[in-house]
C-alpha cells in the first residue's frame, strides 16, 4: 500500500539511500513513510487498534529523529529498523500506561490522531495495560488456564500437566501456543 | 507483512510531519549522516545555523559595500583560524525563536583538535530531552566514547574500519563541521559587505557589533583585543523559520603540546570505571539518548 503521493522521482531508490538523502531530506523521508506507513500501521492495529495511528506517527516521527542510527544490514530496506522502532514504542506506551508521543511533541505535530480516526467514546480508547489485558482474556481457556500455571505458580510442565490431567508434553503445546499468540500482540521489553 | 490501507489521520500527518522536517532542517544544519552511530553532534547546530545564515547572505547581497572599520573586520576573521595541532574550545547555546513565541535551545562544550585525518572532539553537555545532565562523549582517536554520570562509567568502543571514500571525496567530521562555521563567518567578514554598528554589552561583557549589508545577520565580537565571538543573531523575530542566536560562552584555542587531558574522558573522570565493549556502549547510547 502506498499514500496517494506520487513516488516516480525515488522508484530505484533504496531506503538507505533516502535516509541520507542530502539534496531533499524531507521528501525523500516522506517517500519512505509512503513506503512503510501501511505495513507499521497494519503491526500496531494487530496488537492496539484504537491507537494504531497515533503509535504508527510517532514511530515514523522517531525513526526521523534518530535516522542516524539507521545502519544498513538488510539490503537497503528499512522496515525491520522502524519495526524496531514500532516494539519501542509499544513498549514504552504499555510502560507508561499512556500513548507515547514524545517525539511528536518535540517536532510541533498533531498528538491525538485517534480522535480524527472516530475513537472518541471512552470504551473505544481503553488504556493500552487494558487493551493488552484483554489480548490475555481472549486466549483459549484451557491454553490461558497453562499458561497461569507454568508462569504465575512457576509449576514444571510435570506438575501443570497433573493439575489439568494432561501429559506434560501437551502442557508445554499449550504454553507455547498460548505465547506464541501473545507474542503477536504483546509487546516485548527493551534490551 | 501484511499491510492496512492508513487511515486519513496518517496521510495528513505525513504532510505535517514533513513540513516540520522543514522546519527542523532550517534551524539546524542540512544532518548528513554522521561517522558513528548516534553520537549527536556537538558543533553541527551551531554550524549549521551559520551556514544557512550565510546562504541567505550571498543570495541576497547586492554590491560590495567598503568597511568603515577594515581593521576591526580583519581582526574578527583572523580570530576564527584556529592554527594546525591547537586545540578550540567552544561553549555556546543555540536558541531559536519562532513567532508564536515557542523557544527551543540547546548548550553544547565542544572540545576539538584536528590531527592529520583523524578529528578528536568532546562535548561536555550532551543535552538531549531524556538525557541526564553531566553526560559527556565524543570521538578520540577513532574510538567512540561515552561518559555516563548515572553509573559514573565510560564506555568506549573500538573504532570502526570504514571503507574509504571514493576519490575525490572528503567525508564530513565533527572538526570539518566547525572548520565549516569559521570558514563561512570569515567568509561574511570578508565579503565587503560588513561594517562595524557601534558596540554592546552582551551577558557582561563589552562587545564590537558587526551587521551586514542586505542581510539580517548580526554578528557581535569581543572588545577586549581577542576578537573572539560573543554572539551571532541570524533571522528577525518574526521570520516564520525562527530567528537563531548563539551566545559563545567561551571560544578559546589552546596548544596541543601537554594538554592531550582536554579530550580525554578517562583523565576527566578518574574515578569513574570504563568499559570497552561495543554493546556496552550502544546499550548506554540507546539509555543515554531515549529519544534519538
Amino acid at each position: 500500500m502506498q499514500s496517494d503521493r506520487p513516488t516516480g522521482r525515488y522508484e530505484r531508490t533504496s531506503d538507505a539511500s533516502l535516509l541520507r538523502d542530502d539534496h531533499d531530506p524531507a521528501g525523500a523521508f516522506s517517500e519512505l513513510y509512503s513506503r512503510h506507513v501501511g505495513t507499521v500501521h497494519a503491526w500496531f492495529h494487530r496488537r492496539i487498534e484504537w491507537a494504531a495511528s497515533d503509535l504508527t506517527a510517532e514511530t515514523l516521527t522517531r525513526a526521523w529523529l534518530s535516522r542516524e542510527r539507521f545502519r544498513d544490514d538488510r539490503d537497503g530496506s528499512s522496515l525491520p529498523w522502524l519495526l524496531g522502532i514500532a516494539a519501542n514504542v509499544l513498549a514504552d506506551t504499555v510502560r507508561r500506561n499512556r500513548i507515547e508521543a514524545s517525539a511528536r511533541e518535540r517536532m510541533g505535530l498533531p498528538l491525538d490522531l485517534a480522535t480524527e480516526d472516530g475513537y472518541v467514546e471512552v470504551e473505544d480508547r481503553l488504556s493500552p495495560c487494558t487493551t493488552l489485558e484483554r489480548q490475555l482474556r481472549r486466549l483459549p481457556e484451557h491454553e490461558l488456564e497453562a499458561l497461569e500455571l507454568r508462569v504465575l505458580e512457576e509449576l514444571s510442565y510435570a506438575q501443570v500437566g497433573a493439575r489439568l490431567a494432561i501429559r506434560p508434553a501437551a502442557a508445554r503445546l499449550r504454553v507455547s501456543r498460548a505465547l506464541r499468540r501473545l507474542a503477536t500482540t504483546v509487546p516485548k521489553e527493551k534490551r | 507483512m501484511n499491510q492496512t490501507t492508513p487511515p486519513p489521520s496518517l496521510i495528513r500527518f505525513q504532510r505535517d510531519l514533513e513540513d516540520a522536517i522543514r522546519r527542523d532542517l532550517a534551524t539546524t544544519r542540512p544532518r548528513g549522516r554522521l561517522p558513528r552511530v548516534g553520537l549527536r553532534v556537538g558543533a553541527v547546530v551551531l554550524a549549521a545555523a551559520v551556514i544557512v545564515a550565510v546562504v541567505l547572505v550571498t543570495s541576497t547581497a547586492g554590491p560590495d559595500v567598503q568597511s568603515a572599520e577594515a581593521t576591526t573586520i580583519n581582526r574578527a576573521a583572523d580570530a576564527l583560524h584556529p592554527a594546525s595541532g591547537t586545540i578550540l574550545h567552544v561553549d555556546s547555546t543555540l536558541t531559536t525563536s519562532y513567532p508564536q513565541g515557542q523557544h527551543w535551545s540547546t548548550r553544547q562544550d565542544v572540545w576539538q583538535q584536528q590531527q592529520g585525518t583523524l578529528c578528536n572532539w568532546l562535548n561536555l553537555r550532551r543535552s538531549a530531552p531524556g538525557t541526564p545532565a553531566g553526560t559527556e562523549g565524543g570521538t578520540v582517536n577513532g574510538r567512540d566514547e561515552l561518559y555516563d554520570p548515572v553509573r559514573n562509567t565510560i564506555y568506549i568502543a573500538p573504532p570502526i574500519r570504514v571503507p574509504p571514500p571514493p576519490p575525490g571525496v572528503t567525508l564530513p567530521n565533527e572538526c570539518s563541521y566547525m572548520a565549516d562555521f569559521a570558514k563561512q563567518v570569515r567568509g561574511l567578514l570578508t565579503s565587503g559587505r560588513a561594517r562595524v554598528d557601534g558596540r554592546a554589552r552582551i551577558g557582561g561583557r563589552e562587545t564590537i557589533k558587526i551587521v551586514f549589508t542586505h542581510a539580517v545577520e548580526t554578528y557581535y565580537v569581543a572588545a577586549d583585543g581577542t576578537y573572539a565571538p560573543v554572539e551571532l543573531v541570524s533571522g528577525r523575530p518574526a521570520d516564520a523559520t525562527g530567528m537563531s542566536t548563539t551566545v559563545f560562552h567561551t571560544y578559546e584555542e589552546l596548544p596541543g603540546a601537554g594538554n592531550a587531558d582536554l579530550l580525554s574522558l578517562t583523565a576527566r573522570h578518574p574515578t569513574a570505571g570504563v568499559v570497552y565493549s561495543v554493546a556496552g556502549f550502544r546499550a548506554a547510547n540507546d539509555r543515554l539518548f531515549p529519544n534519538g
